[in-house]
């Protein structure tokens, strides 16, 4: 299944992959995966492209786990949110993240007792049709867990509307120090192999395809046993795996079109438009057969805490946890002269105020890094960010366009298809912060907030936006296949 | 919106910084500085440690390639030349070329190559290869004499191949020992200071053309050729340099092989320094072009192939 062909988003000629972390990230992937019970939690009603939800619980009343504490309003593009604890209710108040968004949020003290809602029970018969299955993943409250945030529910539609040809799951994450897929894959790979079925079913195709780095052969072996395990359970699916070379940011879905389709994407275009097919990740796959066969809704994830004083954990986290109780539960050493930063070291966000930033669907790392001083030398016109810009950008002359105040030209340049991944900044000998020059321009030009892989506004994108999508174009377009079962296993086993 | 560029991220960065790579190109010249001395004394030292530190006198010691553009400045001097007239050399490139047009990363060619060039215009008689590898090892007058008759300089013909593979044939300070450079340069590799693809379509176009230029030449010709005329110097440690040579793509390819095409067919008419520095200033002056013509046609290749 495994070809010899490696596929990469780069097509230049290189003589050494800087961008390479799968070596300098191994102390992360032999720690096992820790459970975190926070005290108290802090949900956003905003963790997702789109909307806040609204509360629907109030101050001082008891919720459990699994319990729906927010829901979208009708009509709106939002999901719905639940409790990771089962606890009080002690405050309903904003809150600031550290990615801009501003939202409500919903305080909760934990009980201590793990009580669960009693609508979460373990489905006895998984044999669902196709409406089912999105209902449940819509009100499972799922979103793209890389990063992206948009709500998978529209992602389905918008695939489904689009007619797609295989679905993709992702298991790239090229970060460094981030292990967070690497663990769901090793540790739960028969979950994303089911899930991908259900998803691939719900989309309607048949063919799937997983995207794995060529250096993890633990992932590929994991999920090859996994498809071995499962295979009883359904019939009429290929399963394919694609192999990557390993170089950040490989993940990003533009960065797939582009190594797997060779195709360039423009900012109005998506993956389902352009190359027929649709992404997601590995954390949401999984997200999704859990909803099904464990009847539990989105309410935590993995994570991997890492950084200075030989931290290395990858835990499980209810979402909404505050940083400062993630890094209480794993004995994190916060000293002054440290920066939490909230995501991976490449991509994260600073975040000031650790006791009342939680974590949130889409985090998949909080990092702790030295406070050290970059020095700062002149250019010396290396052409390293050249080499190593995923989009194909100049970052040294858009960044020296831009500190001159030639914006114009600096937009001529390319610098709003800034995808802030900090590969320019990272590999620059001279320290130059052109990751954060450009990105910044970027996000006042788009006069929105700076955060990896913010290239466009992904709503409204697209032959069939994510909005039309989430607003239901599958039942607008009366889909005759809802009433076939898309996940034909036998007997409905559960696993 | 404002943002404060300190506190975003990238939060890691690479080990190599220019820091790293010119502090990897001063340990990389340490055998070609230790040959130079052994064979020619006391005045090699000298004159190595008071261009490095003219040099660094001028641009500081932040990044260490002020010491590297003296040293290989020094290396590049025949080792009867005079302090004076390599004082003018190294001032003439660190503050004509790198402070006027910006400091560092700003010059257009190679501070030590033009410094070079320039002493060998204004001083010809002190840039005459006038000793023998191991004559007068204590002796230091040379240092203060300047001008005097112009002599002949002598020539590494008379010389056995073994010599010349040892670098025991009269030529300019560090640019002989063939050997000890490739040291130097398998350092650079292993370090991952900078990059070697320049480097080596330099040499090997070098050796290729002049080759199909020697007809009744052999191999050992065009081999001994590239071991004398200094070119393996300048591979190793003028086109290494990020600021004045492409060190990635096709750009580097295509730089390394306009050079050393260059280098052998001036090697007609031109010899001794010249020989090998005028296409690198050249080389220096087209970088920018090159760069920008091989990147757009690059671009194409790319756009058409995804």
């Amino acid at each position: 299944m495994l070809g010899d062909r490696r596929y990469s988003f780069n097509k230049r000629l290189i003589t050494d992959n800087a961008l390479d972390f799968s070596k300098r990230s191994s102390f992360v992937r032999e720690v096992m995966l820790e459970k975190v019970y926070p005290t108290r939690l802090i949900v956003p009603m905003l963790q997702h492209y789109g909307v806040p939800a609204v509360p629907t619980v109030d101050v001082g009343e008891y919720v459990t786990i699994g319990q729906c504490i927010g829901a979208p309003e009708p009509g709106s593009f939002s999901v719905p949110i639940h409790s990771g604890i089962s606890g009080t209710v002690t405050d309903i108040r904003d809150v600031s993240l550290p990615n801009g968004v501003k939202c409500r949020a919903v305080c909760i003290e934990s009980d201590r007792k793990r009580t669960y809602h009693p609508s979460i029970n373990p489905r006895s018969n998984v044999q669902i049709s196709a409406s089912e299955f999105m209902g449940i993943v819509k009100n499972a409250g799922i979103v793209g867990m890389g990063g992206e945030g948009i709500p998978t529910i529209a992602k389905i539609n918008r695939a489904r509307a689009e007619g797609v040809n295989e679905v993709l799951v992702n298991c790239l994450q090229s970060e460094p120090y981030s292990y967070s897929d690497f663990l769901r894959i090793t540790d739960s790979a028969d979950y994303i192999v089911m899930g991908a079925v259900a998803l691939a079913g719900a989309v309607g195709v048949r063919r799937i395809r997983f995207l794995v780095s060529s250096t993890n052969g633990q992932e590929i072996t994991a999920l090859q046993a996994a498809m071995q395990r499962t295979a009883g359970e359904y019939s009429g699916y290929s399963f394919d795996f694609a192999s990557f070379k390993s170089r950040f940011p490989q993940g990003y879905y533009r960065m797939v079109a582009k190594a797997l389709y060779g195709k360039i994407l423009g900012e109005n275009d998506t993956l389902e438009s352009t190359c027929h097919a649709v992404l997601f990740n590995c954390s949401t796959v999984f997200a999704c057969w859990n909803a099904v066969a464990d009847g539990l809704p989105l309410m935590s994830r993995v994570l991997t805490v890492t950084g200075e004083d030989g931290m290395g954990h990858n835990v499980l986290a209810p979402i909404g946890t505050p940083v400062s109780e993630l890094l209480d539960s794993v004995n994190g050493k916060l000293e002054t002269n440290n920066t939490i930063v909230w995501g991976s070291c490449l991509t994260g966000l600073v975040m000031n105020d650790p006791d009342n930033t939680p974590i949130i669907k889409t985090t998949s790392a909080v990092t702790i890094v030295r406070d050290a001083d970059v020095h700062e030398y002149p250019c010396i016109h290396c052409g390293s960010c050249i080499e190593n810009c995923p989009m194909e950008l100049e970052p040294g002359i858009v960044t020296t366009l831009i500190r001159q105040g030639r914006y114009d030209e600096a937009d001529q340049e390319g610098a709003r298809k800034c995808i802030s991944c900090g590969a320019c900044a990272y590999v620059c000998p001279s320290g130059l912060p052109l990751t954060s020059t450009i990105a910044s321009f970027a996000a006042t030009k788009r006069n929105s907030v700076v955060s990896a892989y913010s290239t466009t506004e992904k709503i409204d994108i697209g032959s069939v936006t994510l909005m039309e999508a989430y607003d239901g174009y599958a039942s607008a377009q009366e889909v005759k296949e809802d009433d076939t079962m898309v996940l034909p296993f036998e007997g409905g086993k559960f696993i | 919106m404002s943002y404060d560029l300190k506190k975003m991220a990238p939060f890691i960065h690479t080990d190599r910084s220019t820091k790293y790579m010119y502090f990897c190109m001063l340990i990389a010249l340490i055998p070609p500085v230790t040959f130079s001395v052994f064979y020619y004394g006391i005045r090699a030292l000298v004159l190595i440690g008071f261009c490095s530190f003219l040099a660094s006198l001028c641009q500081g010691f932040k990044d260490y390639s002020a010491p590297v553009h003296g040293i290989v400045f020094a290396l590049m001097l025949p080792a009867d030349a005079s302090i004076f007239a390599a004082g003018i050399g190294v001032l003439a490139s660190e503050l004509m070329l790198k402070k006027m047009f910006g400091g560092p990363g700003s010059n257009i060619v190679y501070p030590a190559a033009f410094g070079r060039v320039l002493v060998e215009l204004l001083f010809p008689q002190d840039m005459v290869i006038a000793s023998e590898p191991g004559q007068n090892w204590l002796s230091i007058s040379t240092l203060f004499t300047i001008g005097g008759e112009l002599k002949e300089p002598l020539n590494h013909v008379q010389y056995s191949t073994s010599e010349i593979i040892a670098g025991r044939f009269p030529t300019f300070m560090g640019m002989g020992c063939s050997i000890l450079i490739v040291v130097g340069m398998l350092f650079i590799w292993h370090s991952h200071a900078t990059k070697l693809a320049a480097p080596v379509a330099y040499l090997i176009s070098v050796f290729l053309i002049k080759l199909l230029i020697n007809f009744d030449g052999t191999v050992l010709d065009s081999l001994l050729f590239v071991m004398t005329s200094g070119v393996v110097f300048v591979a190793v440690y003028i086109l290494t340099d990020p600021t004045n040579t492409a060190q990635f793509g096709y750009a580097s390819l295509v730089e390394g092989v306009v050079a050393g095409v260059s280098t052998a067919l001036l090697s007609i008419r031109v010899s001794g320094i010249m020989l090998a520095l005028i296409p690198i200033l050249l080389l220096g002056l087209m970088d920018g072009s090159i760069r920008f013509y091989v990147g757009l046609l690059e671009k194409k290749r790319l756009e058409e192939t995804v």
